[in-house]
């Protein structure tokens, strides 16, 4: 077999493995399916040009997801701009929620968890996934490659190139963040049953 | 250990990231307290809510084909310029033209067929192309460095564009563009793979866009959408990930490529177009 053909089957088999984990950060990044599936596209062709460089033994998906970011960024960094630590911090004081942080520091109560997460429970896919747009890009992109993705800190800091400390923080904001907003939306929800 | 510090490494420790013996202190709280219990429970229990809902996100069934197909384009790419790439390349021109017959397709073929004409009338005794000139009077090869010489510029409407930013070594130059398909014919640097023309490289804020003549048989970009910038026309196209811009001017066909986006280049096609 000529190394080129060589080549080839070795990215199909590894890489192309995780096309559907790829499309689903895309997704969670741009949003429209078709901007989407270009986003992979264009991923899978800059990985397949570099595959060479990929250092074998070393995580390949994490390897993926960094090139995805790369394109993600260089493609729509006109639109997006990727706002820095500071700016969220900002954004999180002013949108808290007053009775939030009263009930953080009356030490919540755990015996509310349970029904907290009986809410959390009729909240349907797409509810979900509204929570999860809901948050800043650089959080959403830390809970995908942490909860869902379950990549190790090392490879999150990698892929999007801040310190181990840095990531740990944003997952900490992140999934603070994210519980509050899914229960907005199961609160919502509950509420609208009521009403009818 | 108390609750505040099983709780500070509460992350930490679901993510697996804890040392084995700090792990194991942490494990002995959670399993013995229950308040701690509850919240972990809690918190895993979120966390795979939220990982079920993204699971059942898959890639439509299409996709994996189309990117495999798209993985020909960079082998074809990859390959010297064969008389295989060179059927492969006209099939696509044949392609393009015969799914829009009426429409971008055929107004595209135009221009490059007055490109053409007038590359086939005209080259030979003076060429006034923008990009030739450039490559002609500007850039000289030096130990294998593209080096744009600013000072010798004739070219005005050029030169102003460039700057002082080209100096483009060939082995740096963004692998993005395929730059070790650049080769020097005659002390020009013409692009080895699509089409002869010379091939000037500009570098915008560390991004390469590399522009150059289109000619005859040399034209691979399918589905090419029309945008009318100003007075000006011009065509985006999008071949192996790179966004290409195209424009006619002067009876000569220009293509821009780079992996920047479509709007960043449009608007860079038009500060090169003549005002």
């Amino acid at each position: 077999m000529r190394d080129g053909e060589i080549r080839r089957r070795e990215f199909e088999e590894n890489a192309m493995a995780h096309l559907d984990s790829l499309y689903n950060m895309a997704l969670r990044l741009v949003f429209i399916k078709e901007e989407a599936e270009d986003l992979v596209q264009e991923t899978y062709l800059k990985a397949y040009r570099f595959f060479d460089t990929f250092q074998k033994g070393t995580n390949i998906k994490a390897w993926l997801f960094k090139i995805l970011r790369n394109t993600f960024i260089n493609k729509y960094r006109k639109t997006v701009n990727m706002p820095n630590e500071v700016f969220f911090e900002d954004i999180e004081s002013v949108n808290v929620n007053p009775s939030y942080e009263q009930e953080a520091k009356s030490g919540e109560s755990v015996d509310t968890l349970e029904k907290k997460y009986n809410d959390l429970g009729s909240l349907l896919d797409d509810e979900v996934k509204n929570a999860l747009d809901s948050l800043p890009v650089e959080y959403r992109e830390a809970i995908l490659l942490s909860d869902v993705e379950e990549l190790s800190y090392k490879d999150i800091s990698e892929i999007t190139n801040v310190p181990i400390g840095t990531v740990k923080s944003r997952l900490n904001r992140a999934r603070g963040l994210l519980q509050k907003s899914l229960l907005v939306y199961a609160k919502d929800k509950g509420f609208i049953k009521k009403e009818k | 250990m108390t609750c505040s510090e099983a709780i500070k490494h509460f992350h930490e420790f679901m993510d697996k990231e804890l040392d084995k013996s700090h792990y194991l202190i942490v494990k002995k709280h959670i399993d013995n307290c229950e308040d701690c219990h509850k919240k972990y429970t809690y918190e895993m229990n979120v966390r795979s809510l939220v990982k079920t809902c993204c699971a059942k996100t898959t890639a439509p069934v299409y996709l994996y084909g189309r990117i495999i197909n798209s993985l020909d384009s960079v082998d074809f790419g990859v390959l010297k310029y064969t008389d295989r790439e060179k059927n492969y390349q006209e099939k696509i021109f044949r392609t393009s033209f015969l799914s829009y017959p009426f429409t971008i397709a055929a107004s595209i073929l135009i221009s490059i067929a007055g490109g053409i004409f007038y590359y086939a009338k005209y080259y030979q005794t003076d060429s006034t192309a923008i990009v030739e000139n450039a490559v002609k009077n500007h850039v000289v090869a030096v130990n294998d460095n593209l080096v744009f010489n600013e000072k010798t510029s004739v070219v005005e409407n050029i030169n102003k564009y460039l700057g002082n930013t080209i100096n483009t070594r060939l082995s740096n130059s963004s692998p993005f563009l395929n730059a070790e398909q650049v080769s020097i014919k005659e002390g020009m640097p013409v692009r080895s793979c699509g089409t002869s023309s010379p091939c000037v490289i500009f570098d915008k804020g560390g991004n390469k866009l590399s522009l150059q003549v289109v000619r005859k048989g040399s034209f691979p970009i399918a589905n090419l959408e029309r945008v009318q910038l100003g007075h000006k026309e011009f065509y985006i196209g999008n071949r192996q990930g790179f966004n290409s811009v195209l424009w006619e001017e002067g009876g000569v066909a220009y293509c821009l490529t780079s992996d920047l986006n479509k709007n960043e280049m449009l608007r860079f096609a038009a500060t090169l177009t003549s005002q």
